[in-house]
């Protein structure tokens, strides 16, 4: 759970008039109740009280998860492969829908895991432009949670803006690696703390 | 060290590399970057004959302040100086005052994570807010409502003088009233004390966990005391005292001593300690103390103390206090943990041998950890011991611990604190998912192995984390695949090692702890997986069982530095590894061998009657032209074929037909020949195999040994296994020759996966379309079945057709 810092004013070192004071206002977040729906609402309002009631990192091993962003020129989409550890979908499952009257039933919960990434991922073309993800599936692998998503490939995608909060609004440790394959190359973003949105450009834009 | 460190690599980067031509040596020497061999660690990667080691014993008294979370002690500390020199100063460690904000641990916090691995990124969205995690609000609170870091009473000497100490972040040095010369020891003695951190606010690998809801008025707590005393800093023959400043990833580095702990706590409490129970009949009824012996001979954990005890327990209290005294021999570090909360069990392991016949391993948990810790824990601890010791030594320790608080999973000599817990149910019970078993073991595993590593074989975990995590994740894969191999044990997969070796965000393996970019994957899974490597495909089981055994026993209570485990790991296997180190632990190369072409050959005879007419077949299979297709669909008539009547000797004969000429040529050429030349050449030509040349290149810069699946056209198969020095000369492409007595269908690089390789779909002759992982989602069903807490989901009750039931 993560509240939202609003920037009221900026300094930027570059610009000699804009030498004002930097001033950062908590606020807490309205987006979750936005993005997810009613029954969703109700979860995550409680999400703010299970944040106090503990928190369960390793105290040396570190929460990672890897995401693939691919371009696939056969298949003419991106494809999202999300691989989370199942322990960690397990945990933060619990901590975020498993309070109030919702079942504690795995398979539920692991459908609201994969909601909530689709709520938390996100592709951006440069001009704002939203690249609708549609949720192909999930399964379980070896020791991971496998999320899939796709989207069709336009032809002049020449940089991305990738948002991605799963589970460091959780765990601040956590980091999410993604690695953006295109053309046999692969770019990577890291998303841990509070970075959740950042832009890749494709290298024919340096 | 840091300066150290960049003066290596910039060398190193300057040794391999050169400005003609584009040769990069992937084998060259490591030698050159390693330190020298010296009187202390010799060439070998063992002890030098001149090996030395400092001394530390500690009497600690200890108060455990319940009501305040505040710890109190003083210590007496005995300090043996083995080292050649002569000593000042004492530097001791304060890692309590890693939780100070004003730490640099806490100072060097960034907002935003790294944001320089790539240039040209980071484009945040200024427009954007920003985000924080309540966590984050939590911990800035905690650390403004309470005073965090060591309050030092006092430091004497042993005759009751103050000494003269400044602090210095974790660090504080005291000044001896006169040097400490070679062989010399002195005493000091410290009052401390701090008031102890909320794990679940802070973090770190200590403090203590609050239960509101227990039936006790104002709830109860675990307490998990690490890091608590201040501790002498090592001083080493690599680096005199260490002075890296405790920032929270780089752990600890330390010195061998034997400890006698007085520790008073509430009356109710259990305490478990590293080190043995001296006075049992002081703290125990004797219901528990004959449980205790019970337990050395049991087949299953015996209750030392039972959950009704500790239900009883948890729901009082008291004001009365004891004291639990233990003493732990040649140990680096002393840990405790202490509630009324716990339930204790304990089963015996009869490890036989002279060093530590039996050992008692034991657990301790409150009722959240129930019915979960009871079946699994103890267990899960001699198992580690039994795996563990079959690769190094026998365990040297009388006691081996694992503690359930809030500590997800931290290591300390003969005891480790470790996170699993059970989920309270509607009914009152309580149950567990799978992936929380597999936690449970996989972590109890981890955190028992690191009283191998590095517990006893005392690596310096503050500069190099992979020598503790990295061998000990190896072993643990070991130790979780021999309790059930058909569990998908995270450790046992190059999965995660994959996605991150071919990420452009990391650093290499032998980066400092705390400049880590991805720390589970650079110190636990990289490694590891470069050791299962080294043990499976490169060395194979024997030469790397035995070189590692050499390793761990070199080492055992002493100190080795990554160079020691390299030099032994080569001089002990007899197998020159340099390229491996190069490659795995200082570089940021990934593995992604491709097949790039296949060239079938055919060996001629230079018999021109076999050859020529061979060369005619081959002509006459290639496609004719399309425009003399075209032309003979057209009917159009040749000049040739109307004007028959014109010929000569060519139309008779084509360019394959032979002469004398080229048979006396051939006649000449078999007379010329030696007789072996001639020998070879007939048994060549009767034989007739069939000569491929493989193309291959290095495209992860990697260099490992080329893995070869090969099937032939009769359904046969056969494996080929080419050295990683293939690529010494040519590290970036290189063409080998194959000769069969049959012909190849197809060719699949790395086919068994073992190698790490990042891509397989250029592994393959011909050419395989290789399915994304999506694509083959698409085309399966779901699997769900994982997840489910199967102990809950048990109970649920048959729903009953309604219509039936009328």
């Amino acid at each position: 759970m993560t509240l939202r810092l609003l920037i009221i004013n900026k300094f930027d070192s570059n610009k000699p008039s804009g030498n004002k004071l930097l001033h950062l206002k908590a606020q807490k977040t309205g987006s979750a109740q936005r993005i997810f729906n009613t029954s969703f609402a109700t979860l995550i309002c409680t999400v703010l009280l299970i944040m106090l009631s503990g928190e369960t990192l390793f105290a040396h091993q570190k929460k990672e998860a890897v995401s693939r962003v691919i371009f696939n020129e056969h298949t003419v989409t991106i494809e999202v492969i999300h691989r989370f550890l199942l322990h960690d979908t397990e945990h933060a499952s619990k901590r975020l829908f498993s309070k109030g009257n919702v079942s504690h039933n795995a398979n539920v919960l692991q459908e609201y895991f994969v909601e909530y990434v689709g709520h938390q991922f996100s592709l951006k073309r440069l001009t704002a432009e939203v690249l609708p993800l549609t949720n192909i599936g999930f399964e379980v692998e070896g020791p991971y949670l496998w999320i899939y998503q796709e989207t069709p490939l336009l032809p002049d995608i020449k940089r991305l803006i990738i948002s991605h909060g799963a589970l460091t609004e959780i765990w601040p440790e956590h980091v999410n690696l993604v690695n953006i394959e295109r053309n046999k190359k692969v770019q990577s973003l890291v998303f841990k703390g509070s970075a959740t949105e950042q832009e890749i450009i494709f290298e024919t834009e340096k | 060290m840091i300066l150290l460190a960049t003066v290596t690599a910039s060398f190193e980067a300057s040794a391999i590399s050169q400005t003609k031509g584009k040769f990069e040596d992937k084998f060259r020497q490591l030698d050159e970057s390693l330190p020298t061999p010296n009187v202390y660690r010799n060439a070998a990667g063992e002890p030098g004959h001149r090996y030395w080691q400092q001394k530390v014993d500690y009497e600690i008294k200890a108060t455990l302040d319940e009501k305040n979370r505040r710890l109190s002690g003083s210590e007496n500390i005995h300090y043996q100086n083995n080292s050649p020199d002569t000593l000042k100063y004492l530097w001791l460690q304060l890692d309590q005052n890693r939780f100070n904000p004003q730490s640099m641990g806490n100072l060097s916090r960034t907002f935003s994570g790294v944001r320089d691995y790539k240039e040209g990124q980071w484009k945040n969205d200024s427009r954007k807010p920003a985000k924080i995690n309540l966590n984050v609000l939590r911990k800035q609170q905690f650390e403004a409502d309470t005073e965090l870091g060591y309050h030092i009473q006092s430091v004497k000497s042993e005759s009751g003088d103050e000494l003269h100490f400044i602090i210095n972040g974790t660090q504080m040095r005291v000044d001896l009233q006169a040097p400490i010369k070679s062989g010399q020891s002195v005493h000091i003695s410290i009052d401390f004390a701090y008031n102890i951190t909320e794990k679940d606010a802070v973090g770190g690998r200590s403090g203590y966990e609050h239960f509101p809801d227990d039936e006790r008025k104002g709830g109860n707590d675990i307490f998990l005391i690490a890091q608590w005393f201040p501790r002498l800093a090592a001083y080493t023959d690599y680096e005199a005292w260490t002075n890296k400043e405790f920032l929270g990833s780089g752990e600890f580095t330390l010195e061998f001593g034997d400890y006698s702990l007085e520790l008073t706590v509430p009356a109710d409490h259990i305490v478990s300690s590293t080190g043995v129970l001296e006075n049992p009949s002081e703290v125990l009824s004797k219901k528990q103390q004959q449980r205790l012996i019970k337990a050395r001979t049991a087949k299953r954990p015996v209750y030392i103390v039972t959950e009704k005890e500790a239900l009883s327990n948890e729901k009082s209290g008291t004001s009365k206090t004891k004291t639990w005294k233990f003493r732990a021999e040649n140990v680096r570090d002393v840990a405790w943990a202490s509630s009324r909360k716990f339930m204790w069990d304990a089963k015996g392991y009869q490890q036989g041998g002279d060093v530590q016949p039996l050992v008692m391993a034991m657990s301790f948990f409150p009722k959240e950890g129930n019915p979960l810790w009871e079946k699994y824990s103890t267990e899960s601890v001699i198992h580690t011991l039994e795996v563990y010791s079959r690769f190094s030594f026998d365990y040297p320790y009388p006691v081996a611990q694992s503690v359930n608080g809030p500590v997800g999973g931290m290591e300390y000599p003969m005891i480790t604190f470790n996170g699993p817990r059970t989920e309270l149910q509607d009914d009152k019970t309580r149950t567990y998912s799978l992936t929380e078993k597999r936690f449970l073991i996989g972590v109890v595993i981890h955190e028992v192995g690191h009283i191998y590593f590095p517990m006893t074989v005392n690596s310096d975990e503050r500069q190099w984390t992979w020598m503790d995590e990295g061998i000990n994740s190896f072993i643990q894969s070991i130790a979780e695949r021999e309790w059930d191999p058909g569990i998908p044990w995270k450790r046992g997969t190059f999965t995660n090692v994959i996605d991150y070796m071919k990420s452009e965000y990391q650093a290499p393996v032998m980066t400092q702890s705390d400049s880590l970019l991805q720390f589970g994957n650079n110190a636990y899974n990289k490694p590891a997986a470069a050791l299962h490597i080294l043990r499976e495909t490169i060395l194979g089981r024997e030469l790397f069982d035995f070189a590692f055994k050499e390793y761990s026993e070199r080492w055992m209570f002493k100190r080795p530095t990554p160079s020691d485990f390299f030099r032994t790991m080569e001089e002990a296997s007899g197998v020159d590894l340099d390229w491996f180190w190069r490659g795995w632990f200082y570089s940021t190369d990934h593995v992604d061998i491709s097949l790039d072409h296949v060239y079938q050959l055919r060996l001629d005879t230079n018999d021109p009657d076999i050859d020529f007419s061979r060369q005619r077949e081959e002509d006459e299979i290639k496609p004719s032209s399309v425009s003399l297709a075209r032309d003979k669909v057209e009917k159009r008539r040749f000049w040739v074929d109307l004007n028959k009547d014109v010929t000569d000797y060519y139309d008779k004969n084509d360019r394959f037909t032979v002469t004398n000429k080229e048979r006396n040529s051939y006649k000449d050429f078999i007379d010329s020949l030696e007789d072996w030349e001639k020998t070879v050449f007939d048994r060549a030509l009767k034989e007739d195999r069939h000569y491929y040349v493989l193309d291959f290149s290095n495209k992860g810069g990697l260099v490992m040994p080329i893995i070869l699946g090969m099937t032939f056209t009769d359904g046969s198969t056969e494996e080929i296994r080419l050295p990683a020095e293939i690529w010494r000369r040519s590290p970036s492409n290189i063409r080998k020759l194959f000769v069969f007595e049959k012909e190849l269908k197809q060719i699949e690089v790395d086919p068994n996966w073992e190698t790490a390789d990042v891509d397989i779909e250029n592994n393959h002759y011909p050419r395989k379309i290789i399915k994304s992982r999506l694509q083959m989602f698409k085309s399966k069903e779901e699997d769900l079945l994982e997840e489910r807490d199967l102990i809950q989901d048990s109970k649920t009750k048959l729903n009953i057709d309604s219509k039936k039931k009328k």
